[in-house]
């Protein structure tokens, strides 16, 4: 079956019928309704006593008890709030998810210096300063140029960076020797 | 006797809770206030498929004991009439494939050879209008899966959910069944000599 003909299948509102089409829906409903009324005048009827006969039969029956353990079962599963319940849950556990994902704002430290041990309790201390920071950049540039032996182990860290494929740290160090060279 | 039920400004599926009620309480006579709007359609369904009233007759006091015997397994969602649909048509089946069997076996002249000649009968005595005949004879060249849905769609004039119900599938397949069973019959119709003009009214 092409998608077309699953699409007319399914939703037949959305495509204009052909003319055979109409035409076979028609036959089909009078042709069915000429069958009901024929049936009724030729088919024999229920005899009389039938529900005089099945009244008795039915008061010497019992109702049998579904097993216990199966009819709560399927009562649970077949229950359609719980079903509704359980695809409301998953809807709303999917859309929050998803809206965490895409309003992604908070900031990642890939790189940080380890951790610092102060009044007994371990800070997880970023490997750089914030150099969008003016403040922070202007020290720390300052500070390196009172000690231009700190220069030569600046490069080398930025060696040390790019080899061990570190590039934005890499940057960070390139960014902070060229100011202090400046 | 089945009586009517109280209270006019109740919705049909309203009545039919407080029938339920009342039957799972063991109470014969609100079980039979339930069924009587479906006894005669359900006879007529038997009749039609083993095309005796005698035997469909016991086919629906059987169906209809083994309805109020598993009350408590009837969904409240399940429409009453599908649901007795079913057990009528399983039961129909039963009988006419243990009456097969019986004309397999060897036997003399009399006994269930005269289930074939009420068959014929009943056949001959439905006179339909030539194009309605014409139609009904192409409907005999389908599948039973789509002779089916179209009998329960036009003739018992069934809901796409009750139809689903009882072809025990979704209502998706029973709309894509329906509308491939209208394809095969325009096709079967277009390739046929006697079909000339059949489209053009």
């Amino acid at each position: 079956m092409n998608i077309t003909t699953w699409l007319r299948a399914r939703y037949p509102q959305l495509f204009t019928e052909s003319r055979e089409s109409v035409v076979i829906e028609n036959c089909l409903c009078s042709m069915f309704s000429e069958k009901r009324k024929k049936e009724e005048t030729i088919l024999p009827r229920m005899s009389d006593d039938f529900d005089k006969r099945l009244m008795n039969l039915l008061e010497n029956e019992k109702i049998e008890q579904p097993a216990e353990t199966f009819s709560t079962l399927r009562n649970l599963f077949e229950n359609r709030n719980l079903q509704y319940s359980f695809s409301a849950v998953m809807v709303v556990t999917l859309a929050f998810v998803t809206v965490s994902r895409l309003n992604k704002n908070e900031s990642t430290l890939n790189e940080s210096a380890g951790v610092v041990l102060e009044n007994t309790s371990y800070l997880n201390e970023p490997a750089s300063i914030d150099l969008s920071e003016n403040y922070q950049r202007r020290l720390l540039i300052d500070h390196i140029k009172k000690e231009p032996g700190s220069i030569d182990g600046l490069r080398e860290l930025e060696l040390y960076y790019q080899k061990t494929g570190r590039g934005s740290a890499a940057n960070e160090v390139h960014f902070l020797i060229n100011e202090a060279e400046n | 006797m089945p009586r009517p039920l109280e209270g006019k400004n109740m919705t049909l599926r309203e009545k039919e809770k407080i029938l339920l009620q009342k039957i799972k309480a063991g109470d014969p006579t609100a079980y039979m206030t339930l069924v009587s709007p479906f006894r005669e359609r359900l006879f007529r369904k038997a009749v039609s498929m083993v095309k005796d009233s005698d035997d469909a007759e016991d086919i629906v006091q059987d169906a209809l004991i083994s309805g109020y015997k598993s009350i408590k397994n009837f969904r409240a969602e399940a429409g009453v009439y599908t649901w007795l649909y079913r057990i009528v048509v399983n039961k129909s089946k039963d009988l006419l494939a243990k009456k097969k069997r019986g004309r397999e076996k060897p036997m003399d002249d009399t006994g269930d050879n005269q289930f074939v000649d009420e068959r014929e009968g009943y056949e001959k005595k439905l006179e339909l209008s030539e194009e309605s005949r014409y139609l009904m004879d192409k409907i005999a060249l389908l599948e039973d899966s789509y002779k089916q849905v179209l009998e329960l769609r036009y003739f018992e004039n069934l809901s796409y959910n009750e139809i689903a119900e009882i072809m025990e599938c979704n209502v998706g397949t029973v709309k894509s069944r329906l509308f491939k069973a209208k394809e095969f019959l325009k096709h079967l119709i277009q390739k046929d000599d006697k079909g000339e003009g059949f489209f053009e009214k």
